[in-house]
């Protein structure tokens, strides 16, 4: 796997990524474009299902307006971070750091998963469950991990 | 040497910018911070902006929207210049002479003289156009200009790591 990454860094459309100044930053400004999107949608939500935040809507309503666009977002971040990753990859692939991110964003996504397929039914019961908010506190330390994660790797390994 | 490279230089010597610095952890977590704040303050502020350019909530009165998301942004806004400031001051020589960082900077001037022209002017006779779903002219021309100078200063925030 290693070296297949590190192979990639080689392939023509992966060089002319890494070589080109503004290509490589306009991918990584995407990045962050989509990361607000992505994270800013779901702790809404997770907010919302802990009480905390935009109580004049339901649990159900609020997530049938954002989930489309976390979707979305998770999309195109998955898009420019593989792109990202390519064109250094030989070195990301093995970085302990990197390893966390990646570790973190999946257990964030399950939680993610998690609300997805229950939000509807949390949403219509008189109370929300402290199983729900649980999930819901989980993922907004998830996050807010993988974030922190995200800029460790240019702190602490110099990559990016 | 101008005055405020000299500001930059003893900032970044005080013992806050020099413990930011030195540090593996705390220019991470304030940048993580920031990142957040970015979501509230840009977030709270392109809200209203796209219901003053009539492409969002267009059954909701902009003063409504105004009354309930600017306190966000404001909340977002304190976050952002403390956090900023921090950060700045780890590596304030190096800022200076970053374009991306001065672009930056000229933006958030800007989308305040902006937000500024917009309440003095615009938002003066927002009784007469609270409900209407597209706001008038001079207003969707303001929230247009705003989104635009944020999202630049999101994505010149980000390019100062490519300068």
């Amino acid at each position: 796997m290693g070296n297949f990454f590190a192979g990639l860094e080689h392939a023509a459309w992966v060089m002319k990524i890494a070589e080109t100044g503004w290509l490589y930053a306009t991918v990584s400004v995407t990045h962050y474009f989509t990361l607000f999107v992505l994270v800013g949608t779901i702790v809404l939500v997770d907010l919302r299902i802990l009480g905390v935040a935009a109580r004049s809507q339901t649990v159900t309503q609020l997530g049938e307006t954002l989930f489309p666009w976390t979707w979305t977002a998770l999309g195109l971040a998955l898009l420019s971070g593989f792109l990202m990753f390519t064109t250094d990859g030989g070195d990301y692939y093995p970085d302990p750091v990197f390893r966390v991110k990646m570790t973190v964003i999946l257990l964030a996504l399950i939680s993610a998963v998690i609300v997805q397929r229950n939000f509807r039914k949390w949403g219509q019961a008189p109370v929300i469950s402290t199983g729900a908010k649980l999930v819901a506190f989980v993922s907004i330390v998830l996050w807010v991990g993988a974030i922190l994660a995200g800029v460790e790797i240019a702190a602490i390994s110099g990559l990016g | 040497m101008h005055l405020i490279f000299v500001v930059c230089q003893w900032l970044e010597q005080t013992s806050i910018g020099t413990v930011i610095r030195e540090s593996l952890w705390l220019f991470p977590v304030i940048e993580t911070v920031h990142i957040f704040g970015i979501i509230l303050l840009v977030g709270g502020t392109s809200i209203l902006d796209l219901r003053l350019m009539g492409l969002t909530f267009r059954d909701e009165a902009v003063s409504k929207l105004a009354r309930r998301f600017l306190p966000w942004a404001w909340a977002g806004f304190i976050i952002q210049v403390t956090t900023g400031l921090l950060m700045f001051s780890s590596e304030a020589t190096k800022m200076y002479v970053n374009r991306a960082f001065q672009v930056k900077m000229l933006l958030i001037v800007a989308a305040g003289v902006n937000a500024l022209v917009f309440h003095s002017l615009a938002y003066q006779s927002v009784g007469k156009w609270d409900k209407d779903p597209v706001a008038p002219m001079s207003a969707r021309v303001a929230g247009l200009i705003s989104i635009l100078f944020w999202f630049g200063i999101v994505a010149m925030g980000r390019w100062i790591a490519y300068v």
